[in-house]
C-alpha cells in the first residue's frame, strides 16, 4: 500500500487546484468552496486532459477542455455542451482516498492512507521543490547542519522510511521531519514539519537551511542532466 | 512503425514559401526522419534526407514535401484563388502532442467558451446543436456541416456577438480546412486552415494559414490574433493524456458535441493512418 | 423526470474479433443505459437501447467505431418508441 504525502494542507486553499503524483500515477488534487479535499486520475473522463488544469466552481471541479464539472462524490455534475441533461452517475472520475492529517494531505492509491503515528505532535513550515534527483537531495542533507533554539545540531540521522527522514530522534520525539514525495527522476518536492519548540528565528532558519540544501543538491547535476 | 509507410504518401508543410535565404540551411524532422532544408537562389528551397533530394512543391504559401516518389496529391482548397482574399501564412507553434490531436482539436467547438473565454466563445453559450459529418467516400475526406457557434468576437468588424456557421473539411490525415462565417462580406467564408508537419509521433509543428477578406486589419494583427488562438490551444494540447490519438475511445466519453472527432477517428482507422495513433484503449 | 428514448441499432462490420459486445456492454453501463445486444453473425449485429436521447445518441456515436479490433460498416438507427422500458439493466441476448 502506498501513502504519499502529496502537499501541505496551507498550500491547497479553498477552490484550488493542483497536480501531484503518487507513484508513477499522475492525480489531481482539489479543495472545493466548502473546504472538502479529493484526489483523482488526472485524466478528464471526457477526452483525456488533465484535471489538474481545470477550475474550481463551488463544490465541483470543472476540467478545462470542455468545462465537464464533477462533484465531491467525483460523478459528473453538468455537461456544458448539453445543459439541459442531468448527467447519469455512472459517468464519474477516478477518486483515491485522501486524508489531511496533521497539516499534511496523505493519498493512497489502494486503500485508507497509513499516516505514521510520529507526526502527531509536529506542525508544518514549508514545502521546497528541487530540481534533481532524490539521491543528489539526500546527499546534500547529509553535508549540513541545522541548528536548533537551544543549540542542539541537528544533521541527517534516521530514514525512516523512502519518504521521510527524521531530523533528531532520541526517544521518538521529531524536532525536524522531511516528507519526501519524488514526483520524477529529476523533480523532487519535501515538505517539513516541526515541532512546538522551534521560535520564530528557528523556522526561519528551518527554511533557510533547506533553501541551502537545494542549491547544493542542484549543484550535483551535470548540465547534461539538468531538467530545464 | 504504425502507419509510417501510409504517412510517408503524404505531402507535409515544412517551411513558409520563400522565407529562406541562398546558402541558408535548417534542420528539421519530418515523420521521425531528420531532414534538410536548403535555401537556393530566388528564395527557392530544395530538401533532402540522408543527402537525398526530396520531392518539393510550393503551394498555399508554403513549402510542402513527401518521401513518396508516386504521393497522394495535395488537396485543393479553390478558395485559395478568387480574387481579393488576403492570404496569411502565420508562421509555426511547436507542440508537444501527436499531429493526430492538433487536427481533432481544430475540428472541435465545445472547448471555445473554456479555452478561448471572450473570443471564439463564452458562457452560458456553451450549447452544441446538432450538425452533419460524413465521411465523403468519393473525395475521401471528411466534412461536417451545419455547425453553429454563438461567438462574442468572431472578427474585430463583428460589434456585439453573433451566430457564427463552420464547415470543417479534413483533406488529409493532417491537414484540416474551416470555413466560416464571414462577417465584412455577407455570403462569403472566411478560410482558416491546419497544416500539421508531424515531427514525430508525438510532437508536431502547426502552419495555420488563412485565406480571408479582411482589408481592415494588418496583417501582423491577424497573424497576432491566430497565434494567440493557437497557443491557447496548446495548453490543452500538451496536457491530454495519452499523448498520441486513440483510436478505441473506451476511456472516453463522446457525445454529439464529439462526433467531428469520432468521424475523423473512423477514417484516419478506416484509412490505415495510424501513424500518430494509438490502436489500444488507453 | 428527463424523457426516455429506446432505439435499435442495426450495426454491419467485422465483428470476427469477438471484442464489439464487451466493449458495447461496457458503453450501456458508462452511460446508464438498458437495452440488449445480439450478435447474429460475424457481419451483423443488432442492439436496442433505451435512455436519455442525448445518452443514447453518444452510445451510437461511440458503437459507431468500438474498438480497434472492429470494423463497424454502417450503423442504421430506428427509433422504436419515446416511452418507458421494460428492460432494467444491459443484457447480452
Amino acid at each position: 500500500m502506498v501513502t504519499e504525502p502529496v502537499g501541505l494542507s496551507n498550500n491547497l486553499p479553498i477552490k484550488r487546484v493542483m497536480p501531484a503524483r503518487v507513484g508513477d500515477t499522475d492525480i489531481a488534487v482539489w479543495r472545493s468552496a466548502s473546504g472538502v479535499v479529493s484526489a483523482w486520475l488526472n485524466r478528464c473522463p471526457h477526452r483525456g486532459m488533465r484535471l489538474s488544469h481545470g477550475f474550481v466552481r463551488g463544490e465541483s471541479l470543472a476540467c478545462l477542455y470542455h468545462g465537464w464539472q464533477y462533484g465531491c462524490d467525483n460523478k459528473c455534475k453538468y455537461i456544458p455542451a448539453h445543459p439541459a441533461l442531468e448527467p447519469p452517475t455512472t459517468i464519474q472520475t477516478m477518486a483515491y482516498t485522501v486524508v489531511e492529517k496533521h497539516g499534511v494531505l496523505w493519498v493512497s492509491l489502494d486503500g485508507t492512507p497509513e499516516i505514521p503515528a510520529l507526526f502527531e505532535k509536529l506542525q508544518p513550515v514549508r514545502s521546497i521543490s528541487f530540481n534533481c534527483s532524490n539521491e543528489d537531495v539526500l546527499s546534500a542533507l547529509a553535508e549540513t547542519t541545522l541548528t536548533c533554539d537551544d543549540g542542539q545540531v541537528l544533521s541527517a540521522s534516521d530514514m525512516q522510511s523512502q519518504n521521510i527522514l527524521i531530523l533528531d530522534n532520541p526517544q521518538n520525539k521529531p524536532k525536524l521531519a522531511v516528507l519526501f514525495q519524488k514526483s520524477s527522476a529529476a523533480n523532487v518536492t519535501a515538505h517539513l514539519l516541526a515541532d512546538n519548540s522551534w521560535s520564530i528565528d528557528g523556522l526561519i532558519r528551518i527554511s533557510r537551511w533547506c533553501e541551502l540544501v537545494r542549491r547544493r543538491a542542484e549543484i550535483k547535476i551535470p548540465d547534461n542532466r539538468r531538467n530545464l | 512503425m504504425a502507419g509510417l509507410e501510409r504517412a510517408k504518401e503524404d505531402w507535409y508543410p515544412i517551411a513558409i514559401a520563400g522565407s529562406t535565404v541562398d546558402g541558408e540551411q535548417l534542420d528539421t524532422s519530418l515523420l521521425g526522419i531528420n531532414i534538410t532544408l536548403h535555401g537556393d537562389k530566388d528564395r527557392e528551397i530544395s530538401v533532402t534526407a540522408d543527402g537525398n533530394n526530396l520531392p518539393v512543391q510550393t503551394r498555399y504559401d508554403h513549402v510542402w514535401t513527401t518521401f513518396s516518389e508516386n504521393p497522394r496529391p495535395l488537396f485543393d482548397i479553390p478558395e485559395a484563388d478568387e480574387a481579393g482574399r488576403v492570404l496569411v501564412p502565420c508562421g509555426v507553434v511547436r507542440v508537444k502532442c501527436s499531429p493526430l490531436r492538433a487536427v481533432e482539436n481544430f475540428l472541435d467547438i465545445a472547448h471555445f467558451p473554456f479555452v478561448h473565454t471572450d473570443v471564439l466563445g463564452a458562457e452560458p453559450h456553451t450549447e452544441v446543436e446538432p450538425y452533419d459529418v460524413k465521411i465523403d467516400e468519393t473525395i475521401d475526406e471528411v466534412i461536417a456541416t451545419k455547425v453553429k457557434f454563438f461567438q462574442p468576437q468572431a472578427a474585430k468588424s463583428a460589434g456585439d456577438g453573433i451566430v457564427t456557421d463552420y464547415v470543417y473539411r479534413v483533406a488529409a490525415p493532417m491537414v484540416s480546412i474551416l470555413y466560416k462565417t464571414c462577417p465584412p462580406k455577407p455570403g462569403s467564408q472566411d478560410v482558416i486552415t491546419l497544416f500539421v508537419q508531424p515531427l514525430d509521433e508525438e510532437t508536431c509543428n502547426v502552419w495555420p494559414w488563412m485565406a480571408l477578406y479582411d482589408y481592415e486589419n494588418s496583417m501582423a494583427d491577424m497573424i497576432s490574433f491566430q497565434q494567440m488562438i493557437f497557443v491557447q490551444d496548446r495548453s490543452i494540447l500538451e496536457n491530454q493524456l495519452p499523448r498520441k490519438l486513440p483510436l478505441d475511445p473506451k476511456m472516453e466519453i463522446p457525445t454529439r458535441a464529439d462526433m467531428t472527432s469520432i468521424a475523423y477517428r473512423r477514417w484516419l482507422k478506416r484509412g490505415g493512418a495510424i501513424y500518430g495513433a494509438l490502436t489500444e484503449a488507453v | 423526470m428527463q424523457e426516455t428514448t429506446t432505439v435499435q441499432l442495426t450495426v454491419l462490420g467485422d465483428f470476427r474479433s469477438g471484442e464489439y459486445t464487451d466493449w458495447v456492454r461496457h458503453r450501456a453501463n458508462i452511460l446508464d443505459l438498458t437495452g440488449w445486444i445480439n450478435t447474429r453473425d460475424n457481419n451483423f449485429v443488432e442492439i436496442e437501447i433505451c435512455g436519455n436521447p442525448i445518452l443514447v445518441e453518444a452510445f451510437e456515436l461511440a458503437c459507431s467505431i468500438g474498438p480497434y479490433s472492429v470494423t463497424v460498416r454502417d450503423i442504421q438507427v430506428r427509433t422504436v418508441s419515446n416511452g418507458p422500458y421494460s428492460c432494467s439493466a444491459f443484457e447480452v441476448r
